[in-house]
């Protein structure tokens, strides 16, 4: 079976879907810039969030409510938008494609740096509706796969780094991590079920570090996908138990690169002139 | 091989996807700087160990310890991370400055007035107690904010040294 327009617009709903579920857990957790209302802003080591703050955008984001809603509002408004045009294959969809993607570059800068979220977790809403900005089936499968091969690349470095940097050396790795990412939950509720739990991982280091290590092999495991496609079911199963048990033991939200899984889920689907 | 099909299909697309490599491998092994969407994923990398001082937010609420075990991840951020990143944000904006007006500095676009906050500690305690208030649903009659370190030993965290009184704070 070959890639098709059907796929592309089964694979715009499930962005905007998993867009969506995103946008209501921000809207629902007062982490939208309207709600999170914010006083100042926190630069960091990155050339884009710099220059984005040549226009003093962060200036109008603390001192000014309605720049808050109007920016919060385009950051539905488009992939909305993004979407219908693609589902009704209007014309408009592939400049909308480009401007969604430049847009939630730009709200990522300036959401992440006026409030606790953390950029990375913005990834896929950046990259993933430039899928949707080519014409014809045959550029949307080469697009489809530079966001496969990209996931791929930022899963894998996500590895490559626990070695570089060492912490797959280190034997209470896992244990100091839970007790940093629960220091005040452990101070405030140790006896609570959740606090035991922690508790117990964290004294019992050789459990606590074969999680890590099988994290990094799952992390790892994904340089299979560049030289195959036959295991892609395999590795969003490996993902979305990663993302499950980090939200879980952690309880850092990795939800937002669940989209990615759509190009995997199509991989395996040839290009639509290569075996006409 | 992919980059070869794509080579084949489109020129452009091959020399884009190539530069976005190579400006990804470049930003990860140089380790320092990133330019969104190209990120470090290096979280959770570095060495870390249980003898490592942790310091935590102690925050009482009109004469009650908060509790952090029954807030949600968003809310206990709020409560710890905001007062971190305040605790923080001059010395940090003001070293992140000096380091990119290196790179960017040529553009006659970084003014340094844009790259720091102007905001008082009395502009932030408000808007921390404003943030309190809709955690807790409760009015704000008092708040005092201690920092204090602590350590794993054995079996739970243990307070090491004295606290550092932040804030102590009776709105009007």
């Amino acid at each position: 079976m070959h890639l098709n327009n059907d796929h592309r617009k089964r694979l715009v709903a499930f962005y905007f879907i998993c867009f969506a579920v995103y946008y209501a857990c921000y809207f629902f957790n007062g982490n939208l810039l309207h709600e999170f209302n914010p006083v100042f802003f926190h630069n960091r080591l990155d050339l884009t969030s710099n220059i984005v703050w040549f226009t003093n955008i962060q200036s109008a984001v603390l001192h000014n409510a309605l720049v808050c809603h109007l920016m919060d509002g385009l950051f539905i408004a488009l992939p909305f938008l993004m979407f219908l045009s693609v589902y009704c294959n209007l014309r408009a969809q592939y400049l909308l494609a480009v401007v969604t993607s430049l847009y939630n570059l730009f709200y990522a800068v300036v959401l992440s740096s006026v409030s606790l979220l953390s950029i990375e977790g913005f990834t896929g809403w950046m990259l993933l509706p430039l899928m949707f900005a080519f014409k014809g089936e045959r550029s949307f499968y080469f697009a489809m796969h530079c966001m496969r091969y990209f996931f791929i690349i930022v899963f894998v470095s996500a590895g490559l780094w626990k070695i570089r940097a060492g912490g797959i050396f280190n034997q209470e790795q896992m244990s100091a991590i839970l007790v940093q990412q629960h220091a005040a939950y452990l101070v405030s509720q140790p006896q609570g079920w959740f606090g035991k739990m922690i508790a117990f991982l964290i004294n019992h280091g050789t459990i606590s570090y074969t999680i890590y290590l099988l994290a990094t092999i799952g992390e790892l495991i994904f340089i299979t996908g560049f030289f195959t496609k036959k295991f892609d079911r395999y590795l969003i199963i490996i993902f979305s138990l990663f993302v499950i048990l980090d939200y879980f033991l952690m309880q850092i939200n990795y939800f937002s690169w669940l989209a990615f899984m759509g190009c995997f889920f199509y991989s395996r689907l040839k290009c639509a002139t290569a075996a006409a | 091989m992919f980059l070869g099909e794509l080579y084949r299909h489109s020129k452009i697309a091959c020399i884009a996807v190539c530069g976005f490599l190579l400006a990804y491998l470049f930003l990860n092994i140089k380790w320092g700087i990133v330019a969104a969407p190209i990120f470090q994923y290096g979280m959770y990398s570095a060495p870390q160990h249980l003898s490592d001082t942790q310091s935590v937010y102690i925050v009482n609420y009109n004469g009650r310890q908060m509790n952090f075990g029954q807030l949600n991840f968003t809310q206990r951020d709020i409560v710890q991370l905001s007062l971190l990143y305040f605790e923080k944000q001059d010395e940090v904006n003001e070293s992140v400055f000096r380091t990119m007006h290196r790179f960017l500095g040529f553009t006659g676009l970084m003014q340094h007035d844009k790259f720091v906050n102007h905001i008082s500690q009395q502009d932030f305690r408000n808007w921390y107690v404003l943030k309190l208030e809709d955690i807790m649903m409760e009015k704000c009659r008092f708040v005092e904010v201690q920092k204090q370190n602590f350590i794993w030993n054995n079996n739970s965290l243990m307070a090491a040294g004295e606290p550092a009184k932040l804030i102590q704070f009776a709105p009007q």
